[in-house]
């Protein structure tokens, strides 16, 4: 049944201008249409690798990125094999009492993250192996050890620990006194707990090799293992995973782990106040903390993925701090005498040429591989892509990583590449099927295809959204072809990356060789701390001069800091280890 | 009229249950948001486990059937990413992007209803050029450029407005401005094609013959008579600013629908998109079902068969 006019003044209207509900519908259907497809088409989440990547970079203000903070005290990758870490908290020997007569905090820091603000992010017990959760992590929650500026693996929860000579067990002694924003104490109770439950990174391995959590007095939690494991300290006390970050047994149980990222509760230096879910989330000064008390009293932060947008609140004075600035913007950030550029060391880029494109792929040539490192101008590359930022270092392990092997960086030689691909037998080029890049980062893969197209190395690009192009990484008839662009902020040391990056299981591998799982078979039953670092460097050395795996650069993550922080951008930008965001928290001050 | 209700809203239900198919199946075909939601590094049994955890292992039809049986409850299902209800979360924008939309709304009502009748009544003059090209711009320039330009002059030159966020009536002002441009050019163009249409219809030649003011044959005769196509697409313009201002919500950190349904898009967070698109679906069909039903008190000439 339809509607109709029965009778029109004036005779028929000209079909061309008669506005029919269905020509309505129709209009209205391209805007919805244009934006869903925009919103389809759009990257995804640019931003978030980079949100990832886990730096050992001091940060500099104004300038270059500076030599990474040595790791100290690096206990379990290193693995001497006997270890009583004599990191004691400096600030506060035992007592968890802020000294008295301190000023009060004051001020509110708004804060602008370049993605969405999840509340999955303030529940530690789901931690993905990611740093960017460490950033609410480090602001609501407080573990028994965690990386601090200057130190890794700082007692903090734990008044000390202590690693068994033969690794089959670790002991924490809780600090004294120390309470929950709730003000319930913080129990080895809650501890135990917390690791039972933790779901998180890297939960597996923890669990696997934990036989027994042990609380035989109301201070003491000894953690006995299955068999030696000397990487425990590594991924419990480190970003790579977030089993260590304690949160109250007794809350969580009662709200769920759904209400509990709706209202957190930790025991680190601020409290939740509020969200609004992705968008804004607030947070006050806990007065109690046991490090110190903060001085600033509020911290806002919000969700703002433009990042232009957030440059204009920066300089409007509307934000304080920006996460993730782009390359385009680095100059009005440099040019304006308010703003403070902050580059850090983030994670590293580099080219795969996974599956070869068949038995006859020319690239199952070393020479031909070679070839291609050769043509990569990796200067030029960090110039176009982050403004100059990207630190040039010779390895897809970040340098600064326990474990990492410290190469030059590998040269760009045309001539050279030329000559090599002459005595590969391919002197005119090759065709390579394709270069994916992960999500969100094509331009990346179009710089990489310029260059190849300079040796006669032709390819396309490629373009995956995220989830999918880590699907298409495993082995299978789906698997990717020709050659692929990899990021990685997941925090570690080197054996982890090498377990993700070049074994057959591994979660971001196009590689499986004997030639490496053989010996990482050997370092992950070995205790001599000599022997895991020679098969380490080993491995690394064959999978670089092999090019296997070819190192383009290590991208810089560039914050930027506005007029009203005080304190000086290496004290809290870069200070901690792995860690790319501001903090710790405690320490920020605002001016007046 | 009561069996035309009773089969328009028949309709209705049959286009929603389509719409929600249809949308079911298309977000399903973007990929496994399991591996998503156990970040890069998930093993693949943890990967299982949250499928199994949110029943995303279980075969679409049974899927699609639950999620149906939850809709008639009114429950969309949790937010894979933010752990709420997507009921709660929905609730939690709509407000500001009504905000918004009423204000980008009030503009392009503002902008393109007058411009409009100034071009049809001043037809191959130079206002009517002029209202042509703001029209052209508003349909041509990006609202990202549009969002941008007005954040570099009155944010960070003039600071007259704060750049980002919500909160106060100064923070509305750009964003709806962006917003409501784009939809004044199409509101112009709208009331132009519909003013010149009755303008050149036979009463309103007559009233003219029989010396009424051409102010009164504008405003009384022409504008009144004109305003039903135009007020029909602002009620849908409506539905669309509050659903998918997706850049403008960007741009400006606006915490409205169309981010969330953005971001949902992003993170492959079925019950959100879901939600957000059955949503949209529902208001789309009220206010046809609303405008149709309305036309019959507004135009006595028109009859239900």
């Amino acid at each position: 049944m339809q509607w109709r006019p029965v009778r029109r003044a004036g005779g028929a209207r000209p079909a061309s201008r008669r506005l029919t509900r269905r020509a309505f519908l129709a209009y209205c259907a391209v805007p919805v249409g244009a934006a869903g497809l925009l919103a389809a088409c759009a990257p995804s989440q640019p931003a978030a690798p980079a949100a990832t990547q886990a730096p050992l970079a001091k940060a500099p203000t104004q300038a270059p990125i500076v030599t990474p903070a040595p790791a100290t005290a690096a206990p379990a990758a290193a693995a001497k094999p006997a270890e009583k870490p004599a990191e004691k908290p400096a600030e506060k020997p035992a007592a968890a009492a802020p000294a008295v007569g301190k000023p009060e905090p004051k001020g509110t820091l708004t804060y602008a993250w370049h993605t969405t603000i999840s509340p999955a992010w303030l529940d530690p017990q789901e931690n993905p192996p990611q740093i960017t959760p460490y950033n609410f992590a480090y602001a609501l929650h407080d573990a028994l050890v965690k990386h601090m500026p200057g130190k890794t693996f700082a007692p903090s929860l734990a008044e000390s620990y202590e690693i068994a000579p033969d690794h089959k067990s670790a002991t924490f002694k809780l600090r004294q006194g120390i309470k929950f924003h709730d003000g319930k104490p913080v129990t080895t109770e809650d501890v135990k707990f917390t690791f039972e439950k933790y779901r998180g990174a890297n939960a597996g391995i923890l669990k696997e090799k934990t036989a027994a959590i042990e609380t035989p007095d109301d201070r003491t939690v000894k953690f006995a293992f299955k068999e030696p494991f000397l990487d425990f300290l590594t991924i419990y006390g480190s970003p790579s995973s977030g089993a260590g970050w304690v949160v109250p047994k007794a809350y969580y149980e009662q709200v769920g782990p759904n209400g509990f990222k709706q209202k957190p509760i930790g025991a680190g230096p601020y409290k939740f106040v509020r969200q609004q879910a992705g968008n804004e989330l607030e947070l006050e000064a806990n007065t109690e903390y046991w490090r110190k008390s903060p001085s600033v009293k509020t911290i806002v932060m919000r969700g703002i993925p433009e990042a232009a947008t957030r440059l204009a609140g920066l300089q409007t004075g509307e934000l304080d701090v920006a996460n993730q600035m782009p390359g385009d913007l680095l100059e009005t950030i440099r040019k304006d005498p308010n703003l403070r550029l902050v580059p850090l060391k983030a994670g590293p880029v580099w080219l795969e040429p996974m599956s070869f494109d068949g038995p006859d792929s020319p690239l199952k040539d070393i020479k031909a591989r070679q070839a291609l490192s050769l043509a990569i101008d990796r200067k030029g590359f960090s110039d176009a892509e982050m403004g100059g930022l990207g630190a040039l270092e010779g390895n897809w392990i970040p340098e600064d990583w326990p474990g990492s092997l410290k190469r030059d960086t590998p040269p760009y030689d045309i001539a050279k590449a030329k000559q090599l691909l002459a005595e590969a037998g391919v002197a005119n080029g090759f065709e390579v099927s394709q270069i994916t890049p992960l999500g969100g980062y094509t331009t990346f893969a179009e710089r990489i295809t310029s260059y190849l197209r300079a040796i006669g190395v032709n390819t396309k690009v490629n373009v995956m959204e995220r989830a999918a192009f880590y699907d298409a990484l495993k082995p299978g008839p789906d698997r990717l072809k020709g050659l692929v662009i990899q990021l990685s902020g997941s925090p570690g040391d080197a054996a982890a990356r090498i377990r993700e990056n070049a074994l057959c299981n591994g979660a971001f591998s196009s590689l499986c060789m004997p030639e490496i799982e053989e010996p990482m078979k050997k370092y992950e039953a070995s205790i001599d701390t000599q022997e895991r670092t020679k098969l380490l460097n080993d491995l690394q050395a064959y999978l670089l001069d092999n090019y296997y795996i070819i190192p383009v650069l290590r991208q810089a993550f560039i914050n930027c800091l506005g007029p009203r922080i005080a304190n000086k951008a290496e004290d809290i930008e870069g200070a901690i280890p792995q860690y790319v965001y501001i903090g710790p928290y405690e320490d920020i001050e605002l001016k007046g | 009229m009561r069996t035309y209700i009773l089969r328009r809203l028949g309709y209705s239900m049959i286009s929603l249950l389509m719409l929600s198919m249809i949308i079911f199946f298309i977000i399903r075909l973007t990929g496994d948001p399991a591996r998503l939601m156990v970040g890069p590094g998930g093993r693949p049994e943890d990967v299982e486990r949250t499928r199994v955890e949110w029943g995303l292992d279980r075969p679409w039809p049974e899927q699609y059937w639950s999620f149906i049986r939850n809709l008639t409850r009114g429950d969309f299902g949790t937010s894979f990413q933010y752990r709420l209800s997507v009921r709660d979360l929905y609730a939690e924008r709509l407000p500001y992007s009504i905000q918004l939309a009423t204000a980008g709304l009030l503009i392009s009502l503002l902008i393109g209803i007058p411009a409009g009748i100034i071009t049809a009544v001043k037809v191959d003059t130079a206002w009517d050029t002029i209202c042509k090209i703001i029209a052209m711009l508003g349909l041509s320039i990006p609202g990202f450029f549009v969002g941008l330009l007005m954040i570099i002059v009155f944010a960070v030159t003039l600071r007259w407005l704060p750049a980002s966020g919500s909160g106060t009536p100064l923070h509305i002002v750009m964003p709806s401005l962006a917003l409501g441009w784009y939809f004044a050019a199409s509101m112009l163009r709208l009331t132009r094609s519909s003013m010149l249409e009755v303008l050149d219809s036979e009463y309103v030649k007559l009233a003219r013959l029989k010396g009424v003011p051409e102010k009164i044959v504008i405003a009384k005769h022409a504008f009144k008579n004109a305003l039903i196509p135009v007020m029909t697409l602002a009620g849908i313009n409506f539905v669309v600013m509050v659903n998918v201002a997706v850049i403008i919500e960007t741009i400006f950190a606006w915490p409205g629908i169309g981010r969330l349904l953005f971001e949902g898009i992003q993170n492959r967070d079925f019950p959100v998109v879901q939600g957000v698109v059955i949503l949209a679906g529902v208001m789309i069909v009220t206010v046809n079902l609303l405008v149709d039903l309305l036309y019959a008190v507004i135009d006595p000439r028109i009859r239900y068969s």
